[in-house]
């Protein structure tokens, strides 16, 4: 999995779950991710990743799960990762008035007008990547 | 507690102008674009207008029946039509119309609701599903190999002022004689449609940029003649038919005039980055759809206070 293809998933996730105080912490999965690739752990690597990054926010686990997947090259990956998350996740909190329920045909009210949003978002956003 | 202002209230003051009306004035601008289209890429040209006018007028009327007259369908199809190389085949300018209208307006509510500029999210999506019609380095018209006056590589040409002018040297039907682009563009700014400021602020951050952009592994090599010339990114791709009728979108920009003259600068500026520094070749439609998503944040900064007030107690 490329880290643009965890970011959007776990920006999707994100909308479908309701968010914990401290939400914003799970940026920092996919640094930890990154500093824990760095050191010899051998097959102890992927479950401490995971114990690392879902222990602090655990309703938001599936989320920094999917955020710490990828294989980041570098630690500017993995910041353009956390920052590509939180910014897109700012994004389409921002859309959540003009995706108001009353608006949107009734089967897509919800999770799946939010859900095609993001999936959207991610088409535009692919070329971004290329800048980064 | 919380106190929203709904701006549908009022106090208001009715312009008299109807929706009808502004996308009637619309239609009439891009008739010389079309004819102007048809005149350089002929029948190739005609059709996908035609198919893609069509398949919009369908697809509106079969999803929204009762507001399938307000000619916003039509635009959407010209426009979309606007963006296509003369080279995509009919079917194309069908199934990316249905994506405009379908995905682009009527699954976010319909018209004046959509988030995102419909023709350019359908191009954009077709982009991603058909990369094909949209990335050929050389496209044949009329058994001639054209590039297009923005790509990149070892296939490149290098386009005259004259050939852009004339459309000579262009392959979407949009670019074909950019005269006809400012003329139907005045047209609406005379009628005042648009406001004179968004178009201008549009092309002069494009021409900005493009002489002040240092150039890219993409450009330097293949195409420099594509850094440091105002001019050939505005009379090529999308710039124009962006500049005066995309960015004009009452309700896929902002709802100020300051926050629209952002949103433009936004573009323009998402624009010229994805041309120096992507392999994409235009990115006026990507640009307009990464200003649309950032719509709802211009418009919380510029409205602000204006429209909501909040008033917390215990």
């Amino acid at each position: 999995m490329t880290p643009q293809d965890a970011v959007f998933l776990a920006i999707a996730a994100a909308l479908l779950i309701e968010r914990p105080k401290y939400w914003q912490i799970v940026c920092l999965a996919p640094l930890v991710a990154w500093g824990l690739s760095e050191l010899p752990l051998g097959n102890l690597h992927a479950l401490l990743v995971a114990v690392i990054v879902c222990l602090p926010v655990l309703r938001f686990a599936p989320v920094a799960l999917l955020l710490a997947l990828p294989n980041y090259v570098g630690v500017y990956d993995a910041l353009i990762a956390a920052t590509v998350w939180f910014a897109g996740l700012w994004l389409v909190d921002s859309m959540a008035k003009r995706l108001s329920d009353n608006i949107i045909p009734r089967p897509l009210r919800g999770a799946p007008i939010r859900l095609l949003t993001v999936g959207i978002l991610y088409y535009i956003l692919l070329p971004v990547f290329y800048l980064l | 507690m919380t106190i929203n202002i709904s701006p549908s209230s009022g106090p208001a003051i009715h312009s008299g102008r109807m929706t009808r009306t502004l996308m009637i004035y619309t239609i009439i601008a891009l008739i010389p674009v079309c004819v102007g289209a048809i005149w350089v890429h002929g029948t190739e040209a005609a059709v996908l207008l035609t198919v893609a006018l069509i398949t919009a007028v369908v697809c509106d009327t079969f999803f929204d029946p009762q507001n399938a007259h307000d000619g916003s369908a039509a635009i959407i199809g010209i426009i979309f039509a606007l963006l296509l190389p003369v080279t995509a085949p009919w079917w194309i300018a069908a199934i990316g119309t249905a994506i405009a209208v379908l995905i682009g307006k009527q699954i976010f509510g319909g018209i004046g609701k959509n988030l995102f500029n419909p023709a350019a999210l359908g191009y954009v999506l077709l982009m991603g599903l058909f990369p094909t019609y949209f990335f050929g380095p050389l496209w044949e018209v009329d058994a001639i190999s054209l590039a297009t006056p923005l790509t990149k590589g070892p296939d490149a040409l290098q386009p005259l002022f004259s050939d852009l002018l004339f459309g000579k040297q262009t392959v979407t039907l949009g670019e074909a004689v950019p005269l006809t682009v400012v003329a139907g563009g005045l047209l609406l700014i005379a009628l005042r449609t648009v406001n004179w400021r968004i178009p201008l602020i549009f092309l002069a951050t494009i021409s900005f940029l493009a002489l002040v952009l240092p150039a890219s592994d993409y450009t330097s090599g293949h195409t420099p003649w594509l850094e440091g010339n105002p001019l050939l990114h505005l009379l090529s791709g999308g710039t124009l038919l962006a500049a005066f009728f995309m960015m004009s979108d009452p309700v896929t920009t902002p709802f100020k005039l300051n926050g629209r003259m952002v949103f433009c600068v936004l573009a323009a500026t998402y624009t010229m980055l994805i041309r120096y520094y992507t392999p994409f070749t235009d990115g006026v439609a990507i640009g307009i759809l990464l200003a649309n998503a950032t719509t709802p944040l211009i418009d919380r900064i510029t409205l602000g206070k204006f429209l909501s007030v909040s008033k917390k107690t215990n």
